[in-house]
């Protein structure tokens, strides 16, 4: 596997830092897709497309710091064991469960709840959301990535890429007004 | 404060949410001289990867290539076609800044709007809105961002899509088990993909005042037209 990723870069020294890169994170790879994954056929797949994502980007990844590039190849991988759980159960855009909305007398984002609570919500609530829904939100709002790159990335059309993520914002939104979050404007 | 700051609050906390994520996925890695004792990787593994890879690589770079010759030939082939028949019909060509060419293909219709960028700067801004809707739908909620995407509901939950926009952007509807088909109505053609089977949606796009709408829907045909002619 190693000497495939190294055929497709280019100077010596590429090669180099790619074969460290490897050796260093292979095994906490395999372990990090296993969280997400429940075979090993799957688990393979992700990590093998997580080191071709490395040496697509490694003009910006070679220059990280080790933190940064750490915390950079988890996101891949993460993304990619997202993708294939994506692919295994195809959610059509609109077909959401929508949610039932709280109390009137729930806290809203600007009250009550502190920053720090609020990201734990945020949390939780994402943890609820389908593989797709959590991939196109993490392609989006943490990668920054723009909807057509997203649509690359995902295997959908252009329209479908913005109805995910419309959906997905929505189902997030519900989900957090049913833990008793809800934008001042919505309060009742 | 309104729907679009309360969304741009929420982004800002999901990316906090999920690099607080991330940094607790990392601090929960073992480290790697531990993770390498549970021997997760396969002996097999890289041998068999380099072998498929080798091959599948290959065939990947070429798909994309193959996929935008034909792209490019059909509407060359398209083109070609319109503008000979505007050249024979004259007096039927209406002055407007959208040229609209169709795309075939295996799974997808594609409208791919063609507009002078200089032409779409002037275009106003505007809200649209179906001055007629079925029976029980109201509008629930409405998402500004590239594009305008309104939601419409009923009491039983089914649901009405409106989306619009004025970028030059591409628009793919899937044509897979869909009829599709042409509607003259007030000087404006309705390109409508009827869904083959019930659970897909009946789609209508059309193109108007230098925007591109798409309405989409578990309509009759009729009535998600009776609502696309009434969205002004």
């Amino acid at each position: 596997m190693l000497s495939f990723y190294l055929a497709t870069l280019e100077s010596d020294e590429d090669k180099e830092t790619m074969t460290k890169i490897y050796e260093d994170y292979k095994n906490q790879c395999h372990l990090y897709a296993w969280t997400f994954l429940d075979n090993e056929g799957d688990v393979e797949d992700a990590v093998h497309s997580a080191f071709l994502e490395v040496i697509k980007r490694k003009d910006k990844m070679f220059a990280l710091k080790p933190s940064d590039f750490k915390r950079y190849l988890v996101v891949i991988v993460r993304n990619k064991a997202l993708d294939i759980l994506r692919a295994r159960k195809r959610v059509r855009p609109y077909e959401d469960e929508f949610l039932t909305f709280a109390a009137d007398t729930a806290p809203t984002m600007d009250e009550t709840l502190s920053g720090k609570e609020l990201v734990e919500l945020v949390l939780q609530a994402m943890e609820e959301l389908s593989p797709e829904h959590k991939l196109v939100i993490t392609l989006k709002i943490l990668e920054e990535k723009k909807n057509p790159e997203i649509a690359k990335i995902m295997g959908l059309s252009k329209k479908q890429t913005e109805n995910t993520l419309y959906s997905a914002r929505i189902s997030l939104r519900k989900k957090m007004l049913s833990m008793g979050v809800q934008n001042e404007s919505e309060r009742v | 404060m309104n729907q679009k700051e309360f969304d741009h609050k929420l982004d800002a906390v999901i990316k906090q949410a999920l690099l607080l994520q991330i940094e607790r996925d990392i601090a929960a890695l073992p480290p790697d001289d531990e993770a390498r004792k549970m021997n997760l990787i396969r002996p097999e593994f890289d041998a068999k990867m380099r072998r498929i890879c080798a091959r599948s690589d290959r065939r990947d770079r070429m798909k994309p290539v193959l996929q935008t010759a034909r792209r490019v030939a059909i509407a060359a082939m398209v083109a070609i076609a319109i503008l000979f028949g505007t050249l024979m019909t004259n007096t039927a060509v209406r002055a407007t800044i959208v040229e609209v060419i169709v795309e075939w293909y295996e799974q997808f219709t594609r409208f791919v709007g063609i507009s002078s960028e200089e032409e779409a700067k002037h275009i106003e801004a505007r809200s649209w809105s179906p001055a007629y809707l079925p029976e029980g739908y109201m509008e629930v909620s409405r998402f500004e961002s590239d594009s305008t995407i309104v939601e419409y509901e009923d009491h039983d939950g089914n649901l009405l899509l409106l989306r619009y926009t004025v970028e030059i952007n591409d628009l793919t509807v899937d044509n897979e088990e869909t009829i599709y088909s042409t509607i003259e109505v007030d000087e404006i053609t309705y390109y409508l993909s009827e869904a083959a089977s019930e659970a897909k949606p009946n789609v209508l796009v059309w193109f108007e005042a230098g925007y591109r709408l798409n309405l989409s829907g578990h309509l009759d045909v009729d009535t998600l037209l009776s609502v696309a002619v009434s969205t002004k």
